[in-house]
């Protein structure tokens, strides 16, 4: 420190000795402290020492009574490695291999892996009535590849987790799906549910599908009317009345205040007086009839 | 206890040999200065004795591994120490002000003599305090720890021009906290000066 002294102004020097003054007086360590602090580090690097020393002592021994093989002994434990790695490897291939053939239809773990399906299925309605049109679909494919193969136990471990799975819930869900190569994809799941208060059965539907076109073709179809949800509806209404009154009545169906076209037109009764109708299929507003005629009731309101 | 260069080179290889007396020497000619630097960055005189504990004990522990490669035994050990400072501050947040490190006057000193001697070192530690971190850890590695600018340069990883430039500001800086005035910059500035103008600044009156 001293020699960086020589080129500081003079003005510095009262400055360097107050510091120093300071560090003496107020920086100073407790003796008391430092001692107790040297001590232990002394046992410390004295058990160090000690430890060392016989670290150092032991590969005197064997070196004195063994013959050198550096190489040997560096290899070994690579190639040991290397083999129980390869092992290893191998044992787990052959495991996996086994299970994937295990698993197959007629194998097995057949029985644990349909069971593993099932276990998995989320539980969302839609998305399990897909994961169960999914599974069929695995079965007939293992039926087809064990009828190829002239394999009787698999078709027949393959028909009976079909039919487990069509006969899954009864009473409670349809669900079905388009066959590959089908002009529109699509899936469909119905449900049937108790409604509340014995007062009947609630039908609901749940339709996925993928128009032709895309968006475009979507675009189209809901410009000239035909949105498949709304036939879904309608079929729906329909089916309600055929249930409910063993007939089909036909006639145009409002839904959500939107006038609709009815799609059973050609068998629609002719009315009581020939009448003009009115423009799209619309219904006139109450109120507001057009030409003064009154139109005529329909019997089914 | 003074120890030249290649006395403590002497001293580490014969640590690194296992050697504990070497050790123990070693911890003779650094304590001090490890323990100042220490509690003037972390102020509490039990935690720096904590510290400077540890920090010999991890030098122990390191010393096998230590290799000079430019960096003097020092350089290295203080190193350590300003690692370990950096992480009790980082959590310890506590702060506690220079003016609690022990005190230990002479014991011949009168009342009114202490008195005075306490408040000028108040006025030294508010001063410390009024610097910026970097010229606060340079003053403690440079006069409290006896580094010299290269070894106080290696242990903040910076320029030994840099550390200069800290310690020249860190030293103006308290000269002007503490009021003590520099004649040769009034007699620089009244040689520069224009005639008739008046000076400017503390330093320039008279």
């Amino acid at each position: 420190m001293d020699e960086d002294f020589v080129e500081r102004r003079p003005g510095d020097l009262e400055m360097y000795r107050r510091l120093d003054a300071y560090a003496e007086t107020r920086l100073a360590p407790n003796a008391a402290a430092m001692a107790r602090i040297r001590a232990a580090l002394m046992g410390q690097a004295v058990a160090m020492a000690d430890a060392g020393a016989a670290t150092l002592a032991l590969p005197l021994q064997p070196a004195t009574t063994l013959p050198q093989r550096p190489s040997m002994t560096l290899r070994r434990p690579d190639v040991s490695r290397w083999s129980a790695a390869f092992l290893a490897a191998c044992l787990c291939l052959g495991l996996v291999a086994g299970s994937v053939a295990a698993s197959t239809a007629g194998g097995p773990f057949y029985g644990p892996r349909l069971w593993l399906e099932e276990a998995t299925l989320p539980s969302a309605p839609l998305p399990h009535a897909h994961g169960q049109l999914d599974r069929l679909d695995a079965r007939l494919e293992e039926i087809r590849v064990a009828t190829t193969n002239a394999n009787a136990g698999a078709v027949e471990a393959a028909l009976l987790a079909y039919a487990e799975i069509v006969d899954d819930r009864p009473n409670e869900l349809i669900a079905w799906r388009s066959l590959p190569g089908s002009q529109v994809d699509h899936a469909g799941v119905v449900h049937f549910e108790r409604a509340p208060g014995g007062r009947g059965t609630q039908v609901t539907v749940e339709l996925d599908y993928t128009p032709p076109g895309g968006m475009v073709g979507a675009t189209l179809a809901k410009v000239l009317g035909t949105i498949p949800m709304r036939e879904v509806q309608e079929d729906l209404r329909r089916f309600k009345q055929w249930m409910e009154t063993g007939d089909i009545v036909l006639s145009e169906g409002v839904v959500r205040g939107v006038a609709r076209r009815a799609v059973g037109d050609a068998r629609r009764p002719a009315p009581a007086s020939p009448r003009r109708p009115s423009p799209r299929g619309r219904r006139p507003a109450p109120g507001r009839r057009r030409g003064g005629a009154r139109r005529p009731e329909d019997p089914t309101r | 206890m003074t120890l030249d260069e290649a006395a403590v080179e002497r001293l580490v290889g014969d640590a690194q040999a296992g050697d504990p007396r070497a050790f123990g020497r070693l911890f003779d000619h650094y304590h001090a200065s490890v323990y100042r630097y220490i509690v003037s960055r972390v102020h509490r005189p039990s935690d720096a004795e904590d510290l400077t504990q540890l920090v010999f004990v991890k030098a122990l522990e390191a010393l096998p591994r230590y290799e000079a490669r430019g960096i003097p035994f020092g350089g290295w050990l203080f190193r350590l120490a300003r690692n370990a400072v950096i992480d009790h501050v980082r959590t310890h947040r506590d702060h506690v002000g220079l003016e609690s490190a022990s005190e230990r006057p002479g014991g011949d000193a009168g009342p009114d003599e202490i008195v005075a001697v306490r408040q000028a070192f108040d006025e030294v530690a508010a001063a410390l305090e009024a610097l910026t971190d970097e010229q606060r850890e340079v003053i403690a590695l440079r006069f409290f720890a006896g580094l010299s600018a290269r070894e106080a340069a290696d242990v903040m990883g910076k320029q030994e021009g840099t550390v200069r430039g800290l310690q020249f500001r860190a030293i103006a800086a308290m000269r002007r906290s503490l009021g003590i005035e520099d004649p040769d910059t009034t007699v620089v500035e009244r040689r520069l000066r224009p005639t008739g103008e008046k000076p400017i600044g503390p330093s320039g009156i008279g």
